[in-house]
């Protein structure tokens, strides 16, 4: 698809890239809080 | 009697990303042939003669390719971008599995960005509307904790960052610092629409690589 009909698989791929945005968000959020418990618990 | 149209002079250039660069003077020229932005199979229009050549064939700059690569003329095609060296697009990994054509259309959706060494470029909180290539240089992800600095990741040329807040527009999750002079190509927001738009078939390549990377949360900001 991404050769043969480019202008198809374009929006596909950046729905796609907005979903992952989404998860690294949420990770980058557990990431952040796990870093602030691990402090506080010194 | 009417005037006669002034005769244009110098030579223009056929660049890979299918644009016609100049005129420009025969030092000009020379330097795009030393920087190899203009190569031996390049087209070059010699405005004098009204006619087309392929660089290598013009005995004007026979000596000059001779001097850049001796006995040999190279072939491999390089983007003609101000202020890029050559190859330096290479680097980047996400755009490997671009051809030269598409490379030099990329480019043209970029801007050349320098941060000079302790250079915040994106600050932890402020709103994204742009990733970042890194070129040259070397860059420091940090995030500030309890008043201490956290240095998540350090980025080197070919990496990039900002990705995230290129689709979601949302803040910033860490600060990015340049621990050395650093090069940098910008591709904002409405540059990455107006490709989608206007060029699927070349952010194709450059969505593909993306997406499937594993997600690393440090690379994200």
């Amino acid at each position: 698809m991404t050769q043969e009909v480019p202008e198809l698989a374009t929006p596909f791929l950046v729905a796609i890239c907005k979903t992952l945005t989404a998860r690294i968000r949420a990770d980058n959020r557990r990431l952040r809080d796990s870093i602030n418990v691990a402090r506080a618990s010194r | 009697m009417g005037e006669q149209p002034a005769q244009e002079v110098g030579y223009k250039i056929w660049a890979v990303d299918d644009v016609v660069y100049g005129p420009v003077d025969m030092p000009t020229l020379v330097e795009w042939v030393k920087d190899e932005r203009v190569l031996a199979d390049t087209w070059v229009f010699t405005c004098h003669k009204n006619k087309w050549n392929q660089a290598g064939q013009m005995g004007e700059l026979r000596t000059v390719f001779n001097a850049v690569l001796p006995g040999s003329i190279p072939v491999s095609h390089t983007p003609l971008i101000a202020g890029i060296r050559p190859g330096s697009l290479r680097r980047v990994k996400i755009l490997g599995e671009m051809n030269d054509q598409q490379l030099g259309r990329f480019a043209q959706f970029m801007e050349v960005e320098n941060a000079r060494q302790f250079h915040t470029i994106v600050k932890q909180g402020d709103p994204g509307d742009a990733m970042y290539l890194i070129l040259e240089g070397e860059l420091r992800v940090r995030q500030m904790i309890g008043g201490k600095e956290t240095v998540l990741v350090t980025l080197m040329a070919g990496e990039f960052f900002g990705d995230i807040s290129l689709f979601d527009h949302g803040p910033r999750s860490a600060d990015v610092v340049a621990n050395d002079h650093s090069v940098l190509l910008k591709v904002s927001t409405a540059n990455l629409q107006r490709m989608t738009q206007e060029v699927p078939e070349l952010a194709t390549p450059f969505l593909t690589p993306s997406s499937s990377k594993s997600p690393q949360l440090t690379y994200n900001v």
